[in-house]
């Protein structure tokens, strides 16, 4: 049966100056959402810590005098005040904490107390910190007041390392536990009195003797139990530690061969740049010659024909030596290439050729120009042909230097990934891996058949406690001693078996409730299919296809959103379900994650306290929930008495 | 005692109920006295020194029994 607050007073706590009342409407199913609006700085925060002072004073003097509002600390002396009315169980009650401050030798004294008092009656509860312990523990606070920021830590904590026992707790597990163990301890003194009545009796001595044989030889099984556990424990641990080891020796695996394969490709691409480099200086060494295909044709096609010919290419050599002598000049082609050095120093050895040439034209007999000549000149223009077109070189060069810049990063970046990743032993890891399970194998094998032994002890046992019942159960003094005795060893066994079912259902309830609320929330919903909760209380977010979400692949907000559903499902799977009072707690989400969250609300059977800014909740979603909404207050900031009040819109 | 409406949270209780039942019928135990023993546990839960609680529970177990045979 949930909790539900009904009245608030807050006097003199930290910018509540004087004294607040709030009067909340009566919990409503569906209508259960309270909105406290206020900006920065007016007093959301003090209201939550009012509370968690409230239900656990965590603060030493100091700590209370720095809460004590500062206008009626400047006096020295008064009182601060929460106090709440609420309902418990079907039950009104009345918390009432108060801090007393009064000045003494020149000193403040500070003096807390606190009171519950049954509405009803007018009485005064006693054990009162014991009874708000069951009411909210101090443990479980943290599901029922929380701020964002809180929800973050959480968010952060819970994948790192389980809260068991304030989460187990909260379910109530902790007083099944302590049934068995109570129930352990009765039932060893009721049959310590009664060995005392069978020693009484005089009779049954050796069935006594052979009991206690009995239970030092499951004692000693247990405890051999216990020991094997806690070896399967650390091989598991070892086995986890090497299978981490060797995801670690794949993905370094994998990633070597990925450099391996980029450093290769690299070798190719500038090999082939290297030939294009070449291509490259080829064309512009046969700079001049290029210039001179055409002449050149003429002179092949003519010379072909005109074999006999004497001075018919003598203005034309001219004209190419010109041509050449004016290229030198500019330093330039006539496409606007600059011409290098070396060629250069070609292109001037050409123009000198065709000078002579032409010069000594006149004089060119028909033995000049022999087939060998034309030959030449042939292979000359296949060459020049097949060394192609310059800028169609100069783009494939630029390609490869573009394609090997960026597989330079790659392995840049590779190399940086294994760096201080020495070579493991993959064979090595597996063969140890091996050995565990096969040590783990063995160990399993021995507690089974330490589990035979103690089976048939007890037996033993409950078959000479049976015997033993029957002696006594034949006296007066014995039988309701034996009867006693008797239900108490049932209870024990009821206990044992309920509380593993009980812990496995609880998880298992919250990993459903859990769920419901997270996919209702999450973006993802298409993606992510649901929470699980593993022993320890840890959670993790599995896909729809089965595979878990690695936790450090969520996000901030996905985190919050996990631990916000967790914590939910938690309080509402707890005996006395509390409301929840959230600060600001919309802290990483975006605008669709608030509103599944925002929409999740109603659903819940508690009163939800939303202590919100503006911008944790502007018109627009408030407008959404407007329906669920059962009050909503504002609190109010009196700047010159430096004093905040809450008031109902 | 369960609340009227069937939320999620009040089938939870539900099943733990069931399962307190289930148990106890195995172990032919009235499902009422371990009950009665989980609220006495429950009270004491967050106590450090449960002093005389194995009295208690002797206690309650006596009275269910004396209560049986009248």
């Amino acid at each position: 049966m949930s909790v539900h607050f009904l009245k608030l007073q807050v006097k003199d706590w930290l910018v509540y100056g004087g004294q607040t009342t709030v009067e909340f409407a009566p919990f409503q199913r569906g209508k259960n959402i309270v909105v406290v609006h206020g900006k920065n700085g007016f007093g959301k925060t003090s209201l939550l810590r009012a509370l968690k002072f409230l239900f656990h004073n965590g603060y030493d003097r100091e700590g209370l005098l720095e809460q004590w509002h500062e206008h009626a600390r400047e006096a020295g002396e008064g009182s601060m005040k929460i106090a709440l009315e609420f309902v418990y169980q079907g039950k009104p009650m009345k918390l009432i904490r108060k801090v007393d401050f009064e000045s003494r030798n020149g000193t403040t004294a500070v003096t807390p107390s606190v009171a519950l008092i049954d509405v009803d009656s007018g009485d005064l509860e006693n054990q009162v910190e014991d009874k708000i312990e069951l009411i909210i523990p101090k443990k479980s606070q943290q599901f029922v007041f929380f701020d964002g920021a809180e929800i973050t830590r959480y968010a952060q904590r819970q994948h790192d390392k389980g809260i068991r026992e304030a989460i187990e707790q909260v379910l109530g597990i902790p007083a099944v536990r302590n049934l068995k163990s109570d129930l352990g301890k009765l039932v060893n003194e009721l049959e310590d009195e009664q060995a005392g009545i069978v020693a009484l009796q005089g009779h049954s001595q050796d069935l006594l003797a052979e009991i206690d044989r009995l239970k030092n030889e499951a004692a000693s099984y247990k405890e051999q139990r216990a020991g094997l556990l806690d070896k399967i424990n650390g091989v598991q641990r070892a086995a986890e530690e090497l299978e981490k080891e060797a995801a670690q020796i794949v993905a370094i695996a994998t990633e070597r061969e990925q450099l391996a394969a980029k450093q290769e490709r690299r070798a190719d691409y500038e090999e082939q740049r290297d030939q294009v480099n070449d291509a490259i200086k080829r064309f512009l060494s046969d700079a001049p010659l290029h210039m001179l295909t055409g002449p050149l044709k003429q002179i092949v096609q003519e010379g072909v024909a005109k074999q006999e010919g004497g001075s018919f290419r003598r203005d034309y050599y001219l004209h190419v030596k010109q041509y050449l002598d004016r290229v030198l000049e500019n330093g330039q082609w006539d496409f606007g290439a600059p011409i290098p050095e070396s060629t250069g120093q070609d292109i001037e050895r050409e123009a000198q050729r065709f000078g002579e040439l032409g010069a000594g034209m006149g004089t060119v007999k028909r033995k000049d120009i022999n087939l060998g000549d034309i030959s030449e000149l042939k292979a000359l223009l296949r060459r020049l042909q097949d060394s192609g077109d310059s800028q169609k070189l100069m783009d494939k060069r630029a390609v490869y230097d573009e394609k090997l810049e960026e597989i330079d990063k790659d392995i840049r970046e590779l190399r940086a990934k294994l760096a201080g990743h020495p070579l493991l032993e993959v064979q090595a890891l597996f063969e140890q891996r091996e050995t565990l399970t096969e040590t783990e194998m063995t160990l399993k094998q021995d507690i089974e058949a330490l589990d035979g032994n103690l089976a048939r002890v007890i037996k033993e046992i409950d078959d000479k406690n049976r015997e033993l019942d029957e002696a006594t159960m034949g006296t007066d003094l014995g039988r309701p001693l034996t009867e006693t005795l008797y239900t108490a060893r049932q209870l024990y066994k009821v206990v044992d078996a309920f509380v593993d079912r009980l812990v496995a259902q609880k998880r298992e309830d919250i990993e459903r409730e859990a769920t419901n609320i997270f996919t209702r929330i999450t973006n993802k919903p298409l993606e992510y299919a649901g929470i699980r909760v593993k022993d320890d209380y840890t959670l993790e977010v599995y896909r729809r296809d089965g595979t878990v979400v690695e936790n450090k692949k969520l996000s901030a907000g996905e985190k919050e959103v996990l631990a916000y559903s967790f914590i939910t499902s938690l309080n509402l799977s707890s005996p006395s379900p509390a409301p929840f009072v959230m600060d600001t707690p919309f802290g990483h989400l975006d605008s669709s994650h608030r509103d599944g969250l925002l929409q999740s609300l109603p659903n819940l059977p508690v009163q939800v306290f939303l202590l919100a800014t503006d911008r944790d909740l502007p018109h627009q979603e408030r407008d959404q929930v407007q329906a669920f909404i059962a009050q909503e207050f504002e609190i109010e900031r009196n700047q010159q008495e430096a004093s905040s009040t809450i008031v109902q819109e | 005692m369960m609340e009227a409406q069937g939320t999620p949270f009040d089938q939870m209780a539900s099943r733990h109920d069931g399962l307190l039942r289930e148990v106890s019928a195995e172990y032919n135990v009235d499902p009422r006295l371990f009950r009665q023993l989980v609220d006495l546990e429950n009270t004491k839960v967050h106590l450090e020194r449960r002093r005389l609680v194995t009295r208690q529970i002797r206690e309650i177990i006596e009275q269910h029994l004396s209560q049986r045979e009248q």
